[in-house]
């Protein structure tokens, strides 16, 4: 027994070591495997005041840049607004379409009402990581929650992971752990997007078969199998195809419509059905 | 008392400059410099082994708040201070006035080999874990080497202007 003291106390310091570390480890790789649950949160209030703060100051240098695209924003969504009034409207005054347009009008009224849109502020972003993360100023109690998609004027940003009261952390395009399913506008086909730590530009898609014909520009949209993303939201655009030997899918770069290193405002979709498909899922 | 206060504020400082500012650092993705360490670094001498270890655990888990990923930065400055009395064990600094590594006391040479050893030992091991695996190393090796360079240069730019004092 004396000697077991003795012992302990001659190697003290190494076993705290040993025990502070096996802690770390712990909380690694729970971090890794639930990053959604993990027992310390890292949405918290010290990171979200200190963010904040930071970012209410330098918000100011980017205000011109923001409301240009505002104004970008502004424009799109009126044409938008009136290519749906046209649609709508006939059905409402115009009686010899009716039995047709109520079908549509109602088709896109419920689509709408599936997906509704909520502004947050971005507070913190990183784009030198593998594991990138950014950080919004919304939390619980604005409606926001896990696996909302996360969408900025110029297309896709990410998927929301983890949220407190006040804060929200989202996972981007740019995080080696996401993996977006999408298809290439106007043709069917349909893969998985990941990204590799470095060039926050671009990204690639794999699992598209060798024989589909594309070209530089082809524009990459949501496929809208996962009910996180409505189908046909922007991600970027095809910059280069490359034939792997051996294999029969393409490697495919694709330019990111997203500059993630100067995101200030973005949306979170918020789909209500989504709960709907949970329930189908656990059955 | 007075020095604890001094303590809290040099980490609330460090920890700022980290989260704010280097953290969005990015050159291509091949520099990523991390400076907070310091604070360990330049802790006293005279406080026991087994208190800074607990004080880095938790400052670790504090600038692991601010990454998204927890536990990362906890392992490698925990690691890295284990390894610190065995390094002032073996180079053994010039301690006549002040009890925590100063420029004033010793050379310019020891201060550069005390501090660049600590944070090697840091960013390997941080690097390496943040990487998840050893496919990649020559990749990985770049990013250690070039973070490196810049937070030696980024801590010294520090210790001049801040642990230059008489």
């Amino acid at each position: 027994m004396e000697n077991l003291l003795k012992f302990i106390s001659k190697y003290h310091l190494s076993f705290l070591f040993i025990f502070l570390q096996f802690i770390a480890l712990i909380i690694i790789i729970q971090n890794n495997k639930y990053h959604k649950a993990g027992f310390i949160n890292s949405a918290n209030i010290i990171s979200g005041i200190v963010y904040s703060t930071s970012k209410n100051v330098s918000i100011y240098l980017d205000l011109k840049e923001e409301n240009k695209k505002l104004a970008v924003e502004n424009a799109r969504l009126r044409n938008q607004l009136k290519t749906v009034e046209s649609i709508i409207t006939p059905s409402l005054y115009s009686d010899s379409l009716v039995s047709d347009s109520v079908v549509l009008d109602t088709l896109i009224i419920d689509s709408i009402d599936n997906f509704k849109y909520l502004a947050a502020l971005v507070i913190s972003n990183s784009v030198n990581k593998r594991y990138n993360y950014i950080y919004l100023d919304k939390g619980k109690k604005d409606g926001f929650r896990n696996d909302m998609g996360i969408i900025e004027t110029n297309g896709v940003v990410g998927v929301l992971v983890n949220s407190t009261n006040s804060y929200s952390i989202v996972m981007p395009l740019i995080n080696e752990k996401s993996k977006l399913s999408v298809k290439i506008k106007n043709q069917g086909y349909f893969g998985t997007l990941q990204w590799k730590k470095g060039d926050i530009g671009h990204a690639e898609i794999k699992e598209i078969p060798k024989h589909v014909s594309l070209q530089k520009g082809d524009t990459i949209v949501t496929s809208g199998y996962s009910q996180i993303f409505p189908k046909d939201l922007l991600i970027g655009f095809v910059e280069e195809t490359k034939q792997v030997e051996g294999s029969s899918f393409l490697k495919i770069k694709i330019k990111l419509a997203v500059n993630f290193s100067t995101i200030n405002y973005c949306y979170a979709i918020d789909n209500i059905e989504q709960e709907k498909f949970k329930e189908i899922y656990i059955e | 008392m007075n020095s604890i206060l001094k303590k809290i504020l040099i980490f609330i400082g460090l920890v700022l400059l980290q989260a704010i500012i280097l953290n969005k650092v990015n050159f291509n993705g091949y520099v990523n410099p991390y400076v907070f360490p310091l604070f360990i670094i330049l802790f006293d001498f005279e406080t026991p082994d087994w208190l800074i270890l607990i004080i880095a655990f938790f400052a670790g888990l504090v600038i692991d708040m601010f990454s998204g990923v927890l536990g990362m930065h906890t392992f490698a400055i925990v690691l890295m201070t284990f390894i610190r009395p065995f390094f002032l064990k073996n180079f053994p600094p010039k301690t006549d006035k002040k009890n925590y590594p100063s420029l004033k006391e010793n050379r310019f040479g020891w201060m550069l080999f005390y501090v660049s050893t600590m944070l090697f030992v840091h960013h390997v091991s941080y690097f390496l874990i943040e990487a998840g695996t050893i496919n990649n190393l020559g990749n990985t090796i770049v990013l250690i080497f070039f973070s490196l360079l810049m937070s030696v240069f980024i801590s010294f730019l520090l210790i001049f202007t801040f642990n230059n004092e008489k």
